[in-house]
């Protein structure tokens, strides 16, 4: 929904003036702000990646500090103002790629919260990149849509929000002891409760926050007073990790919930979110049937965004480090595991297509079993992996285990019948032969 | 991933109880004697006891006697002289391995003088400034004694805490599953041993759960709350886990805290009639003894129900409403159509919460700790055993009715002798987690089937017999 401008007025943020000496590209031509596409959800072999660190000063100094020095804001201030570090700072970037609760796992963070421990930064930068895949800008049609196309359902990567509170809370408790910023490439659809989940929010020019009515519809039930429970329920626990962010209810409310609409007013450099729509500055929604969303434009003229920054080079510059250094092992660490359970992933499928083919001897259940033993080894290897089956196919851990089960029997009445051998009242036998057992996937 | 379902709310969640671990050592209170921590627990003595120490080693624990030579706090090791086959050696062994120390049979107790730390007697005000109701601590001395468990006593009996802290009970999980009345009065039980007036903590992270457990955690928490001072510290409290947290003496909230949506439910349809009407009319009875307003817990049950709250312009004291006033300054918290659920700032903003804290020394302040200090972890202990057994049950239950569907090659005795043995587990783990397995199966048919079955397969072999097979 476009915002509707009520009131001009001539205020200029820091970060849009810092942005008059480099234009602002179009965001389909700025690589890294590029929003993700549905059918490369997570990074593929060359993923979006942090800019490499630079050998020297990567812009001339700032004319004037865009530091903030006095902030109401929960959290360490990333401001060069604020972190007075007299050097050039060592930047960790922490990615958010792909989709939420599969490739952006509590398993990776794991690994890199350690690491950031390790490298001592003087800064973290949380990068967010994941759109659910949808890029459509009817989210609930879309929502629908992919569904029947058998695709990751966006319902089903909501329904992990219990875990990705538990995750911001994990990662504001081990790392709010560093100045911490999260650059929005991309958020939409649940990915928006981490890109709000941080008091010092920049958006790259193309990025979105939009689609938390997501949460909204885990609901359901059959009466309008369980209708309004799970509602309650599950939009307080999204609200509750936007307020990990210091975000008011005001705005937390009007993102999650499609009834409720969003204006603001502004004073000076603070803004005061409304839950209707006579906002004298800015009125952001005013559906009953859509939830507030915002582009970079409008988060920036609202103040949701600390400013607009083109990457991750720009958004340092614009926190006033012309100078610093990229600590790239976090990218690394995401990247290395999310590529190694794709790249099984893909292999995964063709097993799977295999297993599905028509047998044409006794023998092809032997390879059958392999398969299942294969495909139960890499989903313990890969959580990831495990997670993707189950929400792509309804494939389980559990139904692996049974399927082998259900191999091993079939092999055993088959060498029974070979061998003549029967057991004390055998007289079923084994069900060996012909397609082997209904796998609960659906099509390879 | 989580769905939210009909009464019972009960899937699982990852507990996230956070790491909160008091040293390995307090200082030492004087230059004599000195505290140490163990495994559980503390132990306080000096250079020249002659104690009976259990140590963990792996798996097995192996008791050692001697006499204390040194204590270095700052690396956690106590050095003893032990005798062993009338050999004399020095043995240092990390504090963080000794299950318990106790004075050597024939020794005297540890002096205790006035270097031992007090009790709780000055236990925490509330934050509004007023004592809390149920902080009368004990005030004995130490007495020189110590308990079968090692424990420092005071002239009452009771244990002696090292310094003023907290109990930690996680409440995680489906309220009659895993969160359970159960715990909350072990816990109190746990907590009386160091005497009243301690502080306990509900770490709250819940979907709900049954109703009939309600009931149950009512009574419990009111019992403890009658020795001890009860506090809700919500990370997730939806449905019967909101009304827990309002048994509590105070309720906190974690900064993502979500706390309400009360409704009774079952399956996809709310529970009307009757037994809301007793739902709402005795709980909100209850809420209002605890101080608690009724319309608050009105406004998370039916959507109806309306709960707005305006603060007093020159006090800033909030007072809520049930139904719109229009008053200047009024803030709705759940009109006509809305369930109402607190976040931390609306809960903290409306005098529903008393204050937001994300980690334990976050926490100790708003309780009137000076610092955050656990006084035993047997809570915290507790409540993982009985979330990881009831999760393997419920994980293992629902594969054993898997199987029981898979054709066994071995031909009929072979099946059915398989079901016996997969019906003998289900009756195993009702046994060792009963909760889990009332609600998914009859236990009464299960031991019908299975003596029905133990026939079938008796006569199949005795018949197989007959025929000469084998």
């Amino acid at each position: 929904m476009k915002p509707i401008l009520l009131l001009a007025a001539f205020t200029v943020s820091a970060a849009a003036y810092a942005q008059s000496d480099a234009p602002v590209t179009d965001p389909s031509s700025a690589p890294d702000a590029a929003p993700q596409q549905e059918e490369t959800p997570a990074p593929a072999a060359a993923p979006v990646a942090a800019p490499a660190a630079p050998a020297g000063p990567v812009k001339a100094p700032p004319p004037f500090t865009l530091g903030r020095t006095v902030s109401s804001k929960k959290g360490k201030s990333p401001y060069a103002t604020d972190t007075q570090l007299g050097h050039p700072p060592v930047v960790y970037v922490i990615p958010m790629e792909g989709y939420m609760g599969i490739d952006i796992s509590a398993l990776v963070y794991d690994r890199i919260i350690k690491d950031v421990k390790e490298k001592k930064p003087d800064l973290v930068v949380f990068r967010i990149n994941s759109a659910d895949g949808r890029m459509n800008d009817k989210y609930m049609e879309a929502v629908d849509s992919a569904r029947k196309d058998d695709k990751v359902d966006p319902r089903q990567l909501a329904g992990g929000i219990t875990d990705y509170r538990d995750l911001a809370a994990k990662l504001h408790n081990e790392l709010d002891t560093y100045p911490t910023v999260m650059y929005v490439q991309d958020a939409r659809g649940i990915s928006c409760v981490y890109a709000l989940a941080w008091p010092y929010m920049f958006m790259a020019p193309g990025a979105r926050i939009a689609g938390l009515d997501i949460v909204g519809s885990l609901g359901g039930g059959n009466d309008v007073d369980i209708k309004a429970k799970m509602f309650s329920a599950w939009t307080g626990i999204g609200k509750g990790i936007l307020e990990l962010g210091g975000r008011p209810q005001e705005l937390t409310d009007a993102l999650i919930r499609p009834d409720r609409t969003l204006s603001a007013d502004i004073d000076g450099r603070t803004t005061k979110w409304r839950s209707d729509t006579a906002g004298s500055w800015y009125v952001i929604d005013q559906s009953m049937e859509v939830s507030a969303r915002f582009t970079a434009k409008s988060a920036e003229d609202t103040g949701l965004t600390d400013g607009i920054a083109e990457d991750i080079p720009d958004l340092l510059y614009l926190l006033g480090y012309p100078e610093y250094t990229l600590s790239e092992s976090g990218e690394k660490i995401f990247r290395d595991y999310n590529t190694a359970w794709r790249k099984v992933f893909v292999e995964s499928k063709k097993w799977m297509k295999d297993f599905q083919e028509p047998m044409e001897q006794a023998s092809d259940l032997g390879k059958r079993k392999q398969i299942i033993e294969k495909m139960q080894k890499m989903f313990k290897q890969y959580p990831s992996l495990a997670k993707m089956w189950q929400m792509t196919r309804g494939l389980t851990d559990d139904q692996l285990t049974i399927l082998i089960e259900q191999l091993t029997e079939q092999i055993r009445g088959n060498n029974q019948k070979k061998s003549g051998s029967g057991t004390s009242g055998g007289k079923t036998g084994g069900k060996g032969g012909g397609k082997g057992p209904a796998g609960p996937m659906g099509p390879g | 991933m989580r769905t939210l379902t009909a009464i019972a709310l009960s899937a699982v969640l990852a507990a996230a109880t956070p790491a909160l671990h008091a040293n390995a050592f307090a200082m030492p209170q004087s230059g004599k004697q000195q505290q140490v921590k163990l495994i559980k627990g503390t132990w306080w003595g000096s250079v020249g006891d002659r104690v009976e120490i259990v140590v963990k080693d792996q798996l097995a624990t192996r008791t050692m006697t001697g006499t204390v030579t040194k204590i270095d706090s700052d690396k956690g090791i106590l050095t003893m002289d032990v005798e062993t086959d009338g050999k004399k050696s020095s043995r240092p062994i990390f504090t963080s391995t000794i299950v318990s120390i106790k004075p050597a049979s024939g020794a005297a107790a540890p002096a205790t003088t006035g270097a031992a730390p007090k009790t709780s007697s000055d236990a925490a005000p509330a934050t509004d400034g007023k004592p809390a109701a149920s902080t009368a601590a004990p005030t004995g001395k130490p007495s020189g004694k110590v308990d079968a468990q090692g424990y420092q006593l005071d002239e009452n009996g009771y244990r002696i805490a090292p310094q003023k802290g907290v109990f930690v009970l996680p409440f995680v999980g489906g309220v009659g599953a895993t969160a359970r009345a159960y715990e909350i009065e072990q816990m109190g039980k746990e907590a009386d041993k160091w005497g009243p007036g301690q502080i306990i903590i509900l770490d709250i992270d819940s979907p709900g759960g049954l109703v009939t457990e309600i009931f149950k955690i009512v009574d419990a928490i009111k019992s403890v709350r009658e020795r001890h001072r009860v506090v809700a510290w919500i990370r997730e409290a939806i449905s019967a886990a909101a009304v827990t947290s309002m048994q509590c003496d105070e309720i906190y909230f974690r900064t993502m805290g979500a706390d309400g949506a009360a409704m009774m439910i079952a399956g996809r349809d709310s529970v009307y009639g009757e037994p809301l009407d007793k739902f709402r009319e005795e709980l909100g009875d209850i809420i209002e003894k605890n101080g608690r307003p009724r319309s608050v817990f009105l406004a998370m049950v039916l959507s109806k129900d309306v709960l707005t709250y305006t603060k007093d312009p020159v006090t800033g004291k909030p007072t809520f409403h049930d139904k719109i006033t229009g008053l200047p300054g009024e803030i709705v918290l759940s009109d006509d159509k809305d369930n109402l659920t607190f976040n931390a700032s609306n809960a903290l903003d409306s005098g529903f919460s008393k204050g937001t804290a994300d980690t334990g020394p976050e926490f100790a302040p708003l309780l009137g700790l000076k610092e955050w200090y656990e006084i035993s972890d047997y809570g915290v202990k507790m409540a993982a055993a009985w979330k990881k057994l009831y999760e393997e049950c419920e994980k293992d239950l629902s594969l054993q009715m898997q199987r029981m569907e898979i054709p066994r090659a071995g031909g009929q005795a072979e099946q059915i002798a398989v079901q016996i043995q997969i019906l003998e587990k289900v009756v195993a783990w009702h046994k060792r987690c009963k909760p889990c397995v009332e609600g998914k199966v009859q236990i009464e048919q299960v031991q019908k089937q299975l003596k029905e079955w133990r026939k079938q397969l008796g006569d199949l072999r005795k018949k197989s017999n007959d025929n000469g097979g084998g």
